[in-house]
């Protein structure tokens, strides 16, 4: 016998960055909304940069994959058929509590792939439809940089001045200069300005470990607070197991609370916001007599067409002590010379080109983003060949739908709850690894004009699944999408999906910017919708 | 169970530097084989060991090495787990990070609170690319 909890207009499931940023705008519009995140809240105190043992945290209990970090709110993933890892983080605040905070956005031909370049689907949606929220969504994530790169459509002032860019970034920015290449600071979710409640950046490094400054943006210490403050609820440590419905509408959710009760929560409107894996495992496991293949998945569109964007890595090796471990890992500069289609290079569509900073000494030795030193002999050689002395350049390219790479339900791999875990199958196509050998040119190119004695590269950075996109897209035909350009589900006119998963098709750029955008603006066409209280009870 | 060999096989893995012991006589297999048990990777580790010869330990440097690597062409998975926990204990030894610091002036200890110097962004590097027209396609 389940809990009964009272009615609300909306519930939402998942308060990472699109649930908090969604949460929030709903509660300014004065709707009564809880959201259910599985997780609890991260403190400033637990995180491991606070202590020397912070690089073996992020080996183990800080690790971005569930599978190996195994915290008590995460679930497993199924990804031995997958050729890249996916990664999360499951508490308040998401996969942000994990992120490098690059904030950069889809740009405009991102959104008509099909068009443009023959490939792909077109999204119902442009550009110009999310320009509004970006912004608020900039001010809310408190964006550093700088506007007017010629890379991307014009930008407001953006709310905080430009991170540094360390030795290694600074080479490579005036190599990219001597090439006549474009480069640009990078926008970055990170407070360099002031701020109340929150510390500048101070340029310590692992982000992803976490920011005890709250200089790094994270939804539970950018949009939580405010969303609570205006009104919203929020429930932690509460597992959605299911989605309620009847033919044609959710009547609200099933969830585990802390203690393992099983508890009801009725809602005229629920939101998935769970990611691009996690919410095609709750569309699944939601299955009923008048949906046997899963929640609004009349389509059989849902778990498809998953996309994490391929990454290549290039690594110079410079004489010079660059001291890369000083400053955010993941932001400095980024270029997108080679992002717009060039037919003459064999392949549509391009890359994007991220400069990423150099590892501690436990990352320089184990490697994932370059190989991993060798042991024996010539460890010690080649530790004080690369530690502090290599900067980085992404090859970022754009994954494109293929219906093979899904989300199922793992038959062998449970949660702690006996709740059937997501199974990944996904492999590369081989447009993206052509694009990838040729970004290893280009950015080989660039690495050696900046004065790099050595290049190491890796083709494809297994350990690279940060961005889970499409597995329940948006479109404008309900037999081959799953929810509509405003994020309502065809099949369940109360049911949003508002994460990453409602991608049609990925761009080449982190996509986190766009996927807040998404929710904020599906945010207001939900506060447009009438809420029901009591017609709906099932 | 060859569980013995560990020490010999942790300083093949990193050889001893200056003063900085190798890695398995700095004490780190007690360190390695806890930490293997804690998570699944025993029976990969385990496997491994299996391989050596009763003898490995008395080999030379030289002998151990060319062994080893024959094990890890053979078991790439179990041995990259084994490196990967020896390098996860070795560079977060205090003694090891200390030695470090001598040599480069790394910051041994915790990132924050004491974070690195901010030097301002100079806006001058942009002007070549501030002369650039867009680069990217009006989409109608
Ligand atoms: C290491 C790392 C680095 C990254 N770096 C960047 C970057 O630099 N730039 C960028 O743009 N993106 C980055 N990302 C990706 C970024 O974090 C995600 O794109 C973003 O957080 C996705 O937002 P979301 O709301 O869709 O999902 P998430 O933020 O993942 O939030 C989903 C939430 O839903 C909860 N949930 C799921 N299922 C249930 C359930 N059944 N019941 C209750 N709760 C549930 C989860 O616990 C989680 O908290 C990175 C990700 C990682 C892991
Ligand atoms: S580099 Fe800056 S933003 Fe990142 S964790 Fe350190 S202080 Fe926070």
């Amino acid at each position: 016998m389940s809990q009964h909890c009272d009615r609300v207009d909306v519930v939402v499931v998942g308060a990472g960055a699109a649930g908090a940023a969604l949460t929030w705008r709903l509660a300014n519009h004065g709707v009564n909304v809880v959201c259910l995140e599985q997780g609890g809240w991260v403190t400033p105190e637990s995180i491991p940069s606070l202590t020397p043992q912070w690089e073996r945290a992020r080996a183990r209990s800080h690790h971005p994959n569930p599978n190996i970090r195994k915290n008590a709110w995460d679930y497993p993933i199924d990804d031995a058929d997958s050729a890249i890892r996916p990664l999360m983080y499951n508490a308040v605040g998401g996969s942000t509590i994990a992120w490098g905070a690059h904030f950069p956005r889809l740009r405009p031909c991102d959104f008509a792939v099909h068009s443009l370049d023959g490939v792909g689907v077109d999204w119902p949606i442009g550009y110009d439809d999310l320009a509004a929220y970006f912004e608020v969504n900039d001010a809310m994530m408190t964006v550093a940089g700088l506007a007017g790169d010629p890379g991307n459509p014009p930008r407001g002032p953006r709310p905080c001045p430009p991170l540094p860019l360390g030795a290694g970034a600074q080479r490579i920015a005036e190599a990219y200069n001597r090439l006549g290449w474009h480069w640009w600071p990078v926008d970055a979710a990170i407070l360099t300005g002031t701020d109340p409640h929150r510390s500048p950046c101070n340029n310590c490094g692992p982000c992803d470990l976490g920011c005890p400054r709250g200089a790094r943006s994270s939804t539970d210490i950018t949009y939580w607070h405010q969303a609570i403050a205006a009104g919203a609820q929020l429930r932690t440590q509460s597992r959605v197991v299911k989605i309620a419905s009847v033919p044609g509408r959710a009547t609200g959710v099933d969830y585990l609370d802390a203690d393992g009760n099983l508890c009801h929560q009725p809602a005229d409107h629920v939101v998935m916001a769970g990611n691009g894996v996690g919410t095609a495992r709750l569309l699944l496991l939601s299955a009923d007599d008048w949906c046997p293949d899963g929640l609004a998945n009349s389509s059989d569109q849902v778990g498809r067409n998953l996309m994490h964007h391929p990454t290549g890595m290039v690594t110079g090796v410079f004489h010079e002590d660059l001291q890369g471990y000083e400053g955010p890992f993941a932001t400095s500069i980024v270029s997108q010379e080679f992002y717009e289609t060039d037919s003459s290079r064999g392949f549509v569509r391009g890359f994007q080109a991220q400069t990423i900073r150099s590892d501690g000494p436990l990352g320089t030795a184990l490697g994932g983003y370059l190989p991993r030193l060798p042991w024996g002999r010539d460890h010690h050689t080649q530790f004080d060949r690369q530690f502090g002395h290599t900067a980085s350049i992404t090859v970022t390219t754009e994954d494109l739908p293929n219906p093979d790479n899904r989300v199922t339900l793992s038959p062998d791999i449970t949660d702690a709850w006996g709740v059937a875990a997501p199974k990944i199958n996904y492999r590369v196509e081989q447009r993206c690894a052509d694009t990838i050998a040729f970004g290893i040119e280009r950015n080989t190119e660039v690495l050696l004009a900046a004065g790099a004695h050595e290049i190491l590269s890796l083709p494809l950075v297994e350990s690279a699944g940060f961005h889970l996109l499409g597995t329940a897209r948006m479109g404008e035909n309900a037999a081959s999408s799953v929810v509509d350009g405003q994020c309502r589900a065809h099949d369940a006119q109360n049911l949003w999906i508002v994460d990453g998963s409602v991608f049609p098709t990925s761009g080449a750029v982190n996509p986190t910017s766009t996927i807040q955008a998404i929710a904020l603006r599906a945010a207001d066409c939900l506060a447009e919708q009438p809420m029901l209280i009591g017609v709906l009870d099932a | 169970m060859r569980e013995e060999h560990l020490v010999a096989v942790l300083n093949a893995v990193i050889p001893a530097r200056g003063s900085i012991a190798a890695a398995g006589d700095l004490g780190l297999s007690h360190e390695v084989l806890h930490d293997a048990r804690d998570g699944s990777a025993i029976d990969q580790i385990l496997a491994v060991l299996h391989e050596l010869p009763a003898d490995f330990d008395s080999l030379s440097p030289d002998d151990q090495q060319p062994m080893l690597l024959e094990i890890e062409t053979r078991q790439p998975e179990h041995f990259a787990t084994l490196v990967n926990m020896v390098y996860t204990a070795y560079y977060s030894h205090g003694a090891v990070l200390a030695a470090l610091s001598g040599r480069t002036g790394y910051n041994p200890g915790a990132p924050q609170p004491t974070g690195y110097v901010m030097e301002p962004f100079d806006e001058s590097l942009l002007a070549p690319v501030k002369q650039m027209p867009p680069l990217w396609r009006q989409v109608n």
